[in-house]
């Protein structure tokens, strides 16, 4: 009923191809985020989702309505900003009003709404308050409920847990999920932030310079990225360059790293291995090196290690299992299984 | 270092005294001079009294003048908020070609001398029949107010984030909603000051006033046609009320410019 699409939408700003051709469907329901650096594009969506732009070709469908030129106030579109964007002259209640009152409801209609969202998003008794009252996280919610509270038929978030302390990000993380599970409501979240994008969505748009790099469950682009940058922009990631051996390796300049079977590649491919599938030992494994470089992370330590080919390996060791010091040598081995083939890359020899 | 940095700060506080006292020199002379009891212009005064208060105020004359600046400064620069305002939104938030010689256009009266505006309007208000009028004379300084309405109002818009004007639009409100549910509320502090502002500007304008008033008249007009025919100590009586009347108006500016979240704070 809800699902949004985007078929071949443009846009740019003079010369500035800030989305170009780009094409997308979110499904109903679901919550999808639009992931990529900055300058990929994905405010320039948001906001021609939102109607604050309109795109210079293609057309973007709510549910079975054409939206691409309706305005931004007949969307029905729940938008909530980074910066809140509550109104400063307004009280909490007033500021949740807002949408129905110019809908014109009635005051009795108006006020059980607003308590309803209020208990919603647990600020009951904060009515009376004016936003600058109010902690960071507690203005989100605000945001928040406003948002809802006259049921849109999605929900965008640009950027919402950007402003806040890493402690406060969690809980309005975890709230955010909570609220969106309840209301059923279709909700697309643009962001910067991996963590964000892998922890709270059902599927990840990952943009790059305007376009699609790629859709999937968080799951899928973090272990089956199609391409270097899709692999790159989530987590830290080893690339392995190399002519694919039958026998099970890729092989090249840099060494010889077993892999499973790729299906149906061969030549030239370039193979993901994370950081974290990655075990290090003093026993033999499967390529030697020399640890360079140890950064301590608190759950797990990060090794920089030099393989004897002179490449540069990153490696994750949790807990206390192992410890190494700069200058010891070590051996590096994997599970086959874990070198993921990139099926976009590779092909022409280096 | 230390003893430098201190010498240093005497030498400001010596300068900056020093300037503010000369600043302020004619009100030190005109204030006292107006509770004088002498029959001319006399400082420091023999002794005091109140006469040409009782003077001023006794005389219809002043009085009707008074009036007349009082209605003259009300009406336009209510009419200056008004349009002023309109126009600084449309130049702040439009996106049109030709907004910025729009926004130059606006800005004329305030770079243009204002012997060229009196003239300019003497012979176009001469034309259309308004010579002389009050409607012509609150026409023309509500165009002198304008630009420091929409100079001031930019400023205050520019730094309301857009952003929340764009939630209120994905929130259902119209365009005419957003303008009075949202910004104008949140511009009510930074209109007010520039009401004060061109209430006090109009309250002090002669230049255009002496050319196309005609017979009415206001406190300004009133003052320099006075110093022209003789020098009578009630002047100083007026200047002295005027002195306090911008003190308080600018008191009230500061009131309104110090509050909280104010937009394009002038403070």
């Amino acid at each position: 009923m809800t699902r949004v699409s985007f078929s071949q939408v443009s846009k740019s700003f003079g010369a500035v191809k800030a989305v170009s051709d780009l094409s997308l469907t979110v499904c109903s329901g679901e919550f999808t985020t639009i992931l990529g650096p900055s300058g990929s594009g994905k405010t320039t969506m948001l906001s021609l989702i939102a109607g604050i732009s309109q795109p210079n070709t293609g057309r973007i469908v709510l549910g079975d309505r054409d939206i691409t030129f309706v305005p931004a106030a007949k969307r029905n579109i729940g938008l909530v900003f980074q910066s809140y964007a509550l109104f400063p002259h307004m009280s909490i209640f007033d500021n949740i009003a807002f949408p129905l009152r110019v809908r014109s409801l009635s005051a009795a209609e108006i006020r059980s709404r607003v308590e309803d969202a209020l208990r919603m998003v647990r600020l009951s008794g904060l009515e009376a308050r004016r936003p600058h009252q109010l902690s960071g996280g507690q203005q989100q919610r605000v945001a928040l409920a406003r948002a809802v509270v006259f049921k849109p038929d999605i929900l965008l978030l640009d950027e919402p847990l950007a402003a806040l302390d890493r402690k406060l990000r969690e809980e309005v993380r975890s709230e955010i999920r909570a609220l969106q599970r309840a209301l059923g409501i279709t909700t697309i979240m643009v962001t910067h932030d991996q963590e964000e994008a892998l922890s709270l969505s059902d599927r990840v748009v990952l943009l790059s310079g305007g376009r699609v790099e790629q859709i999937g469950t968080p799951f899928e682009i973090y272990h089956q990225p199609r391409t270097r940058f899709a692999a790159g922009f989530l987590g830290l990631a080893n690339f392995i360059e190399g002519r694919l051996d039958p026998a099970g390796a890729i092989v090249g300049s840099e060494g010889r790293f077993p892999c499973a079977s790729a299906g149906e590649r061969t030549g030239v491919v370039c193979g993901l291995l994370r950081p974290e599938d990655i075990t290090a030992s003093p026993e033999k494994g499967f390529v030697r090196g020399t640890v360079r470089d140890v950064v301590f992370l608190g759950e797990i330590a990060r090794y920089g290690v030099e393989l004897d080919t002179g490449r540069m390996m990153t490696v994750h060791v949790g807990g206390a299992v192992g410890r190494f010091t700069e200058g010891q040598p070590v051996w590096l081995s994997w599970d086959p299984e874990r070198i993921w083939i990139l099926p976009h890359e590779g092909g022409a020899v280096h | 270092m230390n003893a430098r940095s201190r010498l240093s700060t005497v030498w400001l506080t010596v300068v900056g005294a020093s300037v503010l006292l000369f600043l302020c020199l004619p009100v030190l002379i005109v204030a006292p001079m107006s509770f004088s009891s002498a029959q001319s212009l006399e400082f420091p005064p023999p002794s005091l009294s109140l006469r040409w208060y009782e003077n001023l105020l006794g005389n219809p004359i002043w009085i009707d003048a008074g009036k007349n600046s009082l209605m003259l400064a009300t009406l336009s620069s209510s009419a200056a908020i008004v349009l002023g305002t309109l126009a600084a939104y449309v130049l702040v938030r439009g996106n049109f070609p030709g907004r910025h010689l729009l926004e130059a256009n606006f800005m004329a009266p305030m770079i243009v001398p204002s012997i060229i505006t009196a003239v300019a309007l003497y012979i176009f208000f001469a034309r259309i029949g308004l010579l002389g009028s009050f409607t012509g004379l609150v026409l023309g300084h509500t165009i002198l107010a304008v630009p420091y309405v929409v100079l001031i109002m930019q400023a205050a818009i520019r730094s309301f984030d857009i952003r929340i004007e764009q939630v209120a639009a994905t929130l259902g409100a119209s365009q005419r909603q957003i303008l009075t549910m949202v910004v104008l509320p949140n511009l009510a502090p930074s209109a007010a000051a520039a009401w004060i502002f061109t209430f006090v500007m109009s309250f002090d304008e002669v230049v255009v006033t002496l050319f196309i008033s005609g017979t009415t008249t206001t406190i300004p007009k009133r003052m320099f046609s006075e110093l022209m025919l003789q020098v009578n100590p009630t002047i100083t009586a007026v200047a002295t009320l005027l002195i306090a009347f911008n003190l308080v108006a600018l008191a009230g500016l500061l009131l309104l410019t110090r509050r909280r979240g104010f937009p394009g704070g002038m403070g």
